[in-house]
């Protein structure tokens, strides 16, 4: 895949990562919040239920004798009763419970004792809503309902009293309340715990970044190889289908050619006409050899060879298209490079193409610069170029082939479409669209790479890195 | 000089025809078109050919398959058989026709010099 794809695959991938991190993040902790905001009401019931259960057990044996215990003795439970509700205050959340408003009824529902802490700052609200429920009596079960006064919460319960033989004699019911600074810790606790969250899910992505990035390149890298390899197989059958069904007729057409050519001989329009005719035919059948190569997969023939003479011994063969232009060939060629494994025809079928396309970038007059050099193949360029074919390591020994042009160079929105089958940025009738792919199918059968950049001093440079031998 | 025998065996029809047409012009051959693979071993019975041009693909036989029954007859079997094809590239074989696995082919389209180059080098002129 080239590299400019990639980079931008990279960076798709590096924003839908960071938008899933910031999602997560803000989700796990508004979690957060709502489990620490609950706990606060789970808490105060907690408290108030094992409160009113000790009150049960302490206030038993008093609850035997006919009638209710003498005000000061239900006082003194009563306290009790607070004084174990109140060890809220000992818990994690300090300063959460406040056990504001607390009464015990008689089966007649007469009031004979109550406690009521005032500190709490919504008293008035709570103990009005307190005085709306009345519970009947007698009631036989504990009852719970938890509320909430901006945004705090409190419960309101009742308590049957029994005596020891499990009879009801009276009921306790009550406020266990939480004062909005008791919630504002715990928003605060809430708060902090969410960002710890947030802080962890997105390190982690940060530090997983590199490694989820480079899988999910992978996989995208190999979803496209697989688009582009499928894309293959049926535009290479139905190619194939076309190009036998076309030649027939077109082997009729020659052999008419052929035919009028020789009985009409003599006559110059007719003689004209048949050269057109003859010609049509060649470039029908240059076009579909052309969808053919495409679409086929070839087998190499393969010898260890010098590039350097595969390159001059192309350059001959388009020297007459550059000598037409008025198109200079600077041959920088490098000395004693290793040899590279190379069908000897197909690489030339590479080199042609490649001098044709710079041929038609340049029109008239230009510059054709064919370099050829040997090194250690870079991190950089490795990374850039080579990674995706897994043909080579940074640091193997290559050989590289660079041709550049004068031209006009490509869009840089058409770069990485230039190998795809069809494409082309020549007139009509000039280009099949086919060539550049031809070539990636024999660069790619070759282990090699192929990759085309614009020059900083105008037209495109082409390079082919093989791995040397 | 007697003209050669060659039977041409293509399911187009007017293939046969353009070629009868072009190599009876040059007064050196006498052409047999039949335009059924099926036919093709029946006709080269029949007909006793010098040589036969044979299409690869047609229905209901491939030219393969014709060119054996040829051979296994022990009267036809040394005459030459040459494939005229669109399965191939001129690429692959040459203009005037190449040895692939034993056998002759030419790709479609020929032009005809090719293909009487061709057809004399296997007749021997």
């Amino acid at each position: 895949m080239r590299s400019s794809s990639k980079a931008s695959i990279h960076r798709i991938l590096a924003i839908r990562l960071a938008i899933a991190g910031c999602i997560i993040s803000v989700v796990l902790g508004f979690i957060v919040i709502l489990i620490e905001r609950n706990k606060v009401g789970e808490v105060v019931l907690d408290r108030a239920l094992q409160a009113a259960a000790h009150f049960n057990a302490e206030a038993g044996s008093l609850l035997d004798e006919p009638g209710l215990p003498d005000h000061d003795g239900i006082q003194r439970i009563l306290n009790a009763f607070v004084s174990r509700g109140l060890k809220l205050r000992n818990s994690r959340y300090a300063r959460v419970g406040h056990s504001i408003f607390i009464r015990i009824f008689d089966l007649d529902r007469s009031e004979v004792a109550k406690y009521i802490d005032s500190n709490h700052e919504n008293i008035n609200a709570v103990e009005k809503h307190i005085h709306t429920y009345k519970l009947p009596l007698p009631h036989n079960k504990d009852w719970y309902e938890i509320k909430r006064i901006k945004g705090a919460p409190y419960i309101i319960f009742g308590v049957p009293l029994t005596n020891t033989s499990g009879k009801v004699v009276a009921q306790v019911e009550g406020v266990f309340a939480v004062s909005s600074e008791a919630v504002a810790e715990v928003r605060r606790r809430a708060l902090k715990t969410a960002l710890i969250v947030i802080a962890i899910v997105l390190v982690t992505t940060g530090l997983l970044y590199p490694v989820i990035i480079n899988q999910m390149s992978k996989i995208k890298s190999t979803q496209l190889q697989l688009i582009h390899a499928e894309k293959l197989e049926s535009i290479g059958r139905l190619v194939a289908s076309i190009a036998h069904e076309v030649k027939n007729p077109l082997a009729v057409v020659q052999l008419g050619i052929d035919y009028l050519s020789k009985t009409l001989r003599g006559n110059k329009d007719v003689t004209e006409t048949v050269n057109d005719m003859d010609d049509a035919v060649r470039r029908a059948d240059t076009v579909i050899k052309g969808l053919l190569e495409f679409s086929r997969p070839t087998q190499l023939n393969t010898a260890t060879l010098d590039i350097n003479n595969v390159l001059e011994e192309s350059l001959v063969l388009v020297k007459y298209e550059l000598t037409k232009n008025n198109i200079s060939i600077d041959k920088r060629l490098g000395d004693e490079l290793p040899k590279v494994e190379l069908d000897h025809n197909k690489m030339k079928q590479v080199f042609i193409n490649v001098f044709m396309n710079a041929v038609h970038a340049m029109g008239k007059d230009g510059i054709l610069t064919v370099k050829t050099s040997s090194s250690q193949l870079s991190k950089e360029l490795y990374d850039l170029h080579c990674k995706s074919t897994k043909h080579f390591t940074a640091g193997d020994r290559i050989v590289i082939v660079t041709i550049d042009d004068t031209g006009t160079g490509i869009p840089e929105d058409k770069i990485d479409k230039l190998f795809e089958p069809f494409f082309t940025t020549k007139p009509t009738g000039i280009g099949t669209g086919l060539g550049l792919s031809v070539t990636r199918n024999i660069i790619d059968l070759h282990r090699a790479v192929i990759y085309i950049t614009n020059r900083e001093t105008g037209g495109a440079s082409v390079s082919i890195i093989f791995k040397a031998t | 000089m007697s003209k050669k025998k060659i039977l041409v065996v293509d399911d187009e029809a007017s293939l046969t025809r353009m070629l009868r047409r072009n190599l009876e012009a040059t007064g050196k051959y006498e052409v047999k078109e039949e335009n059924s693979g099926v036919h093709a071993y029946a006709s080269a019975k029949k007909f006793q050919p010098d040589m036969v041009l044979l299409d690869v693909m047609m229905p209901g036989i491939d030219g393969g398959a014709i060119a054996a029954q040829i051979q296994d007859d022990k009267h036809l079997k040394n005459i030459p058989i040459v494939f005229l094809t669109a399965i191939i590239q001129k690429e692959e074989a040459e203009n005037t026709g190449s040895n692939i696995g034993g056998r002759t082919f030419i790709a479609k389209p020929v032009k005809l010099d090719d293909l009487i180059t061709c057809i004399e080098n296997k007749l021997g002129k």
